[in-house]
């Protein structure tokens, strides 16, 4: 009985904000490692990851500056 | 996962080809599988195994080969596992080649080459790596071990403490597969960016370095600038010494000249003065010759009368003039005693017709041989001669009081030149040392320049490592934030799993233990410790308990129950070995409890663990039932026959 989707999309709601995250931002790393289990194939993961945490701190830095 | 197929060949005891239908049909999960020990349960058990990871060693491969078959001829050991996904059909053949051998020898065999076909296409997987990834992906091998298990094995989850990998696979079933790799990798890159920020500052204190060393370098690079300016100073110094000592011995080498112009002057004068003197000298003989040219008419007649018609007056005056004793004669040649006594003689032989016959002829011979005309001639060419040389004398004299005058005081300059010729050669050399300087600087200069440029043009190409440094700073401080909230969403989603994994487990356990009356249930701890709540509401660790083998693999059936209850993974449940020592309670409880397990349950029973009673318990939930016999013509191999039931 795997985790709904929903329940996971919560939780990791409730870590962003615990952990003042962008909004998604957890989401999309879900996204990323869903999308290389479904493929099995596990190359360039951590090049994905890496863009999403960087244009995280990006656009955390946009909305800082206005 | 749910498998349709199992095909062996060669593999261990099953020689050739066999296959098994594994298809459940809907509300019949059980397939049972019956052997006698040493048939082929486990072995047919292994090859689920072998089939999804492969060996350990390649004496493990060695061991997979039926003997049998290697001692016929070389050949191929595979199994191939036919079974559907996530809505996806694939065929994973696992294989070896392997070459006869002498029965008791392990054969020689190839290295295991997997194929994949995924909805009827092969897939490209060429690492070991990119194998294990695809097939990690469908069911991860550290999960397998809660669906690919042995009976009487599985206690030990209930005998020993969890380690990490018990751990992480309980993690990993429990369906945040996902969540758990985000946050394997997040740690790498967190450890990644990590490690580029100490690079970063490392090359930030290098740069750091660098800015001083090119400082260092632009103040050489100046030092050298002054230094080529002094040197241009000096050079422009020694050229003016230079040009004048050039212009000293210019004017030395002037006054040198007219030392020498006065020299040949002097040399000219006294040679003219030399001729002068022969000049007077000829003169002086010219008048010899004129006063005897005067006299010698007189002479011709005395010859031609004789001396006695000569008047005495004349005679007295030859007397005379040797008596005179003037040392000058009329011609104002001078008059030695010889030319006197030669005189006197002449006188005396005057005085007989002899002697002035003799004079005669002398005068005669005079006159023929300078006539008047000639002595004349003579004369005039005398005269000019003398007023020439005495013009030339003016000449020179005067030539020689310029001279005087343009030299000086300066009548030897040689050793002025030969100082100024040495001052010369000194600025020369040091002109040439100047310049030779010069010119190592300038190269020396460009080439500090060449690099203070490079330089230079690095560290701009490095000016954004403070940014960098910031930047990095950033991104490991926003992976930290990930990870802390991938770790807080594991952490939750867990719990909220563990406690409905725990409370199910209770469950199945209270349904199986023979001794319902003494327990509350099963807690399971943040470490996945597996502890027993007795009615007393005493909490103890499994292993505190010390239960029996029996008991053991009750509760360990009933947390991987719960477990496959809430996993993630879909996928089959083989059980080897099923009952074990169970009591005949836990025993018709377990059985009657399997066909719940999952979707799909293999059971490799033994004929005394199972009777035909205890299987009729479960009848209605039986797809297809199997026997491995050993074949009668080949102790060796082991036949796979299916059980037909009325």
């Amino acid at each position: 009985m795997r985790p709904s989707r929903k329940e996971i999309e919560k939780v990791l709601r409730e870590a962003e904000i615990t952990y003042n995250l962008r909004e998604n931002v957890l989401s999309e790393i879900y996204n990323a490692e869903a999308r290389v289990v479904f493929k099995g194939r596990r190359r360039g993961i951590t090049s994905t990851l890496r863009r999403i945490i960087i244009n995280a701190t990006k656009e955390e830095e946009k909305t800082n500056e206005n | 996962m749910r498998i349709k197929q199992i095909m062996l060949e060669n593999f261990r005891p099953f020689c050739g080809k066999h296959k098994i239908d594994m298809t459940t049909k809907e509300g019949r999960s059980i397939i049972l599988i019956k052997a006698l020990n040493d048939v082929g349960k486990t072995s047919l058990f292994k090859a689920f195994q072998w089939c999804l990871y492969g060996a350990k060693s390649r004496k493990e491969n060695q061991m997979h080969v039926n003997r049998s078959a290697c001692v016929k001829s070389d050949g191929k050991t595979s199994v191939r596992l036919i079974f559907s996904h996530n809505g996806r059909n694939y065929e994973i053949v696992r294989s070896i080649d392997f070459h006869k051998a002498p029965r008791g020898v392990f054969p020689e065999i190839s290295d295991e080459v997997l194929e994949v076909i995924e909805d009827g296409i092969p897939q490209e997987l060429k690492t070991k790596t990119e194998q294990n990834e695809y097939v990690e992906a469908i069911l991860p091998f550290d999960a397998s071990q809660f669906f690919l298990f042995d009976g009487e094995d599985i206690q030990k989850y209930t005998q020993f403490r969890p380690g990490e990998r018990v751990k992480e696979a309980i993690e990993m079933v429990l369906g945040i597969r996902e969540l758990l790799n985000a946050r394997d990798d997040l740690e790498n890159i967190k450890q990644e960016l990590e490690h580029e920020l100490d690079s970063l500052l490392v090359i930030k204190s290098r740069h750091e370095q660098e800015a001083k060393e090119v400082e260092k370098l632009g103040k050489e690079i100046e030092s050298l600038r002054r230094a080529i300016k002094d040197l241009d100073n000096k050079i422009e110094q020694a050229r003016e010494n230079v040009a004048s000592c050039d212009e000293i011995l210019r004017r030395d080498r002037a006054i040198q000249q007219k030392v020498e112009q006065r020299k040949v002057a002097e040399k000219n004068r006294d040679s003219v003065l030399e001729q002068i003197k022969a000049n007077e000298d000829e003169q002086r003989d010219f008048n010899g010759d004129l006063a005897f040219l005067l006299v010698a008419p007189l002479l011709k007649e005395l010859s031609k009368t004789g001396m006695a018609q000569v008047p005495t007056w004349k005679r007295a005056a030859l007397s005379a003039l040797l008596l005179s004793e003037s040392d000058r004669c009329i011609c104002e040649r001078p008059l030695d005693s010889n030319i006197k006594r030669l005189f006197e003689r002449l006188l005396n032989k005057g005085r007989g017709a002899g002697y002035l016959q003799y004079l005669g002829g002398q005068a005669e011979e005079l006159l023929m041989q300078k006539p008047p005309e000639y002595l004349e001639q003579r004369l005039y060419n005398l005269a000019a001669d003398r007023r020439n040389l005495e013009s030339s004398l003016k000449l020179y004299e005067q030539t020689i009081e310029e001279l005087d005058k343009e030299i000086g005081r300066h009548k030897d300059i040689s050793a002025d030149i030969k100082a100024a010729e040495e001052t010369r050669r000194r600025a020369a050399e040091d002109l040439e040392r100047y310049k030779a300087e010069k010119e190592r600087k300038i190269v020396e200069l460009s080439f500090l320049i060449a690099e203070h440029k490079k330089r230079q043009a690095k560290l701009t190409a490095q000016a954004s490592t403070d940014k960098d440094v910031l930047n990095k700073n950033k991104h490991l401080q926003s992976c930290e934030l990930c990870l802390a909230g991938i770790k807080y969403a594991i952490e939750k989603l867990v719990k909220n799993n563990k406690l409905k994994v725990a409370k199910l487990a209770s469950k199945i356990f209270l349904q199986l233990t023979n001794a319902p009356a003494l327990y509350e249930g099963i807690e399971i701890t943040d470490e996945y410790e597996i502890k027993i709540r007795t009615k007393g509401g005493t909490v103890r660790h499994v292993w505190d308990q010390a239960p029996s083998a029996g008991q053991s693999q009750i509760i360990a059936v009933s947390f991987i129950a719960a477990l496959n209850a809430y996993t993630a993974r879909e996928a089959p449940v083989i059980v080897d070995t099923p009952i074990g020592r169970l009591d005949p309670i836990h025993k018709k409880n377990l059985i009657r409890f399997y066909p719940q397990i999952g979707p799909q349950v293999v059971i490799l029973y033994q004929p005394s663990e199972m009777s035909d009673n205890d299987i009729d318990l479960i009848r209605r939930y039986i797809s297809s039932e199997w026997e491995l016999r050993r074949d009668p013509q080949d102790p060796d191999a082991t036949l796979i026959i299916p059980i037909k039931r009325p």
